[in-house]
């Protein structure tokens, strides 16, 4: 129960922080928008070449909108030692670490609901509605599993020199089957791909999203306490 | 001094040995022509048409071939096969010839590799296999890189997940003042693991590539287990970055040995991934690929020299890690020492 309690605490503080400057969001948002164009610009995007690039360019979003996400997550817990105090606090580091995932996967959900929208009128995608639960299940797992591996190299790379290459070389490995199971996922959900596998990539990235929910969760008390 | 420090040198000479043991027998004892024995199975390297040769049932003749993508993974339920292309075959003709010609029923251009052929009567499936002399012409000198090849990406493999088991010991057992010292030695061995598990994933990453040119057709494909290597090998590189740029203190090794706990399982979801996506690597250990003693004496030689090569570099490591981390404390006392005079 105390667990819970703090875990909303903290999510709170970095929603209301959030709420009062919109910094993460909005840049994330635009972020992405501007990607969708220049994916689409460079790939000389017309209505065949969508349907099978399309479910790439959704996920090449989520992606790099969320790496940018992750470069802000303990940004502002970096001053004045605010991160040590944190896992000093009687919170634990597990609710400190579920908070920031959380915080995380709610800025990445309102950035995707916000873009990936946009990118299918932009690119000129269609989704036959009864395809939409899979890429909204695709989207779910997709974004927590990124947000639990995206943290945890976050808090750990947090005060490291090149951080911002080092993010990336190392949690693009990580979540590359997300990617790759959420690429196939989409592209069932559009109509374009075997809806035979339908069931085989689900299954991997339900797994992949359980396993690295639990595992970060792990290792983040490991390696943040001396 | 001196006694207490172990010397590597024999080590060093019997891997020397070995290696050129290996290189020797690579060249005399392994055969130049490596025949595949796939019967039922054809390798396309890519040209633009192979021929499919095959006996026709007189009484129940032959109608159709079926050219079999990814046929590892579709082994076990049969009827899930995806049919790459299916050739239409005449049958008044006394001997069956279809042309493969590397496209897919869909027009897309099909990747090199294995391919599974399955011969169709008007009734159903054949018992009659196809006779394919491309399975016999395909791997000649270049089989030999295979030795070292696939003793490379077997160190690759052992030191991945060496490092990844030792890190876990380091976290659990690194707060315990009893097995201090055994946490920090399984750190120092964890981390010159990783480092020599990179060398030998660009060995591999660089022997597959001069492999598959002239057998697959193209240096690169996007085919599983080349970007399990090329992913786990990145996951490598960024431990090290992180170990080069966070030093060997507490922390820097809290942090890497984090990052190789996550890099195993993540390997094998890469692994689970990249196979579901499609593949056609030769599976020539798993295939039942090794025949003959000639082949698999040289290949006992070359992978003992590897393994070896790559011991004897990894203690080379440890004892380098050890002496700079004792040279920086040294510097420290040393300036200690200054301070107070």
């Amino acid at each position: 129960m105390r667990g819970l309690q703090s875990i909303w605490l903290v999510l709170k503080k970095d929603v209301v922080v959030e709420l009062r400057n919109r910094e993460v969001v909005a840049t994330m948002v635009l972020f992405s928008i501007l990607l969708v164009v220049i994916v689409a610009f460079s790939l000389s995007i017309d209505e065949t070449r969508a349907r099978l690039v399309g479910s790439g360019i959704v996920w090449i979003v989520v992606l790099f909108a969320g790496t940018l996400g992750l470069g802000r997550v303990f940004e502002r817990e970096k001053e004045n030692g605010c991160l040590t105090g944190l896992l000093l606090s009687p919170a634990g580091p597990g609710a400190i670490f579920i908070a920031k995932v959380l915080g995380l996967f709610v800025f990445m959900l309102i950035t995707e609901a916000i873009t990936i929208p946009l990118a299918f009128v932009f690119i000129g995608m269609s989704i036959p509605t009864e395809g939409i639960w899979i890429l909204v299940l695709a989207l779910l797992l997709g974004t927590i599993a990124f947000a639990f591996v995206g943290t945890l190299f976050a808090a750990m790379f947090a005060n490291a020199r090149l951080k911002d290459v080092l993010l990336p070389v190392v949690v693009y490995p990580v979540v590359s089957p997300v990617l790759i199971a959420g690429v196939k996922l989409t592209e069932i959900s559009m109509g374009v791909g075997l809806e035979s596998d339908l069931e085989g990539w689900l299954r991997l990235m339900a797994a992949f999203s359980v396993l690295f929910t639990a595992v970060p969760t792990w290792i983040f008390g490991k390696v943040m306490l001396d | 001094m001196k006694s207490q420090r172990p010397s590597f040198f024999p080590v060093a000479v019997l891997a020397g040995l070995g290696l050129v043991a290996a290189i020797i027998a690579v060249y005399w004892l392994a055969p130049n022509r490596l025949v595949q024995v796939h019967p039922s199975s054809m390798h396309w390297n890519g040209a633009d048409f192979v021929d499919i040769e095959f006996e026709q049932n007189e009484t129940n003749p032959i109608v159709q071939v079926d050219l079999l993508e990814k046929s590892e993974m579709y082994k076990k339920n049969p009827a899930d096969r995806i049919v790459t292309r299916a050739l239409p075959v005449s049958p008044n003709t006394p001997a069956g010839k279809v042309q493969f010609n590397g496209l897919s029923d869909k027009g897309h251009a099909a990747s090199p590799g294995v391919y599974t052929i399955h011969l169709k009567t008007a009734q159903g499936p054949s018992d009659l296999k196809a006779k394919n002399k491309a399975v016999e012409t395909v791997m000649g000198y270049s089989s030999k890189i295979f030795y070292f090849h696939v003793g490379s990406a077997m160190v690759f493999l052992i030191c991945f997940i060496g490092c990844a088991l030792l890190s876990v010991a380091y976290l659990l057992l690194r707060r315990n003042k009893a097995y201090r010292m055994m946490a920090i030695n399984a750190d120092y061995i964890a981390y010159a693991m990783a480092e020599i598990g990179v060398v030998f994933s660009f060995v591999v990453l660089i022997t597959g590539p001069i492999w598959a040119k002239p057998n697959w057709g193209v240096f690169w494909t996007w085919e599983p287990r080349l970007l399990l290597t090329l992913l786990t090998s990145f996951l490598f590189i960024g431990y090290l970055v992180l170990r080069n740029y966070a030093g060997s203190d507490d922390s820097g090794r809290r942090m890497s040995a984090g990052v190789a706990v996550i890099g195993l399982p993540a390997a094998y979801f890469i692994h689970m991934a990249v196979e579901l996506w499609g593949g056609n690597h030769p599976k020539v250990l798993t295939g039942g690929g090794l025949h003959g003693s000639d082949i698999s004496t040289t290949f006992s030689i070359a992978v003992s020299a590897i393994f070896l090569y790559a011991s004897y570099l990894i203690s080379l490591r440890v004892r380098t890690h050890r002496l700079q981390d004792a040279v920086e404390e040294l510097f420290l006392d040393l300036s200690e020492l200054e301070d107070r005079q």
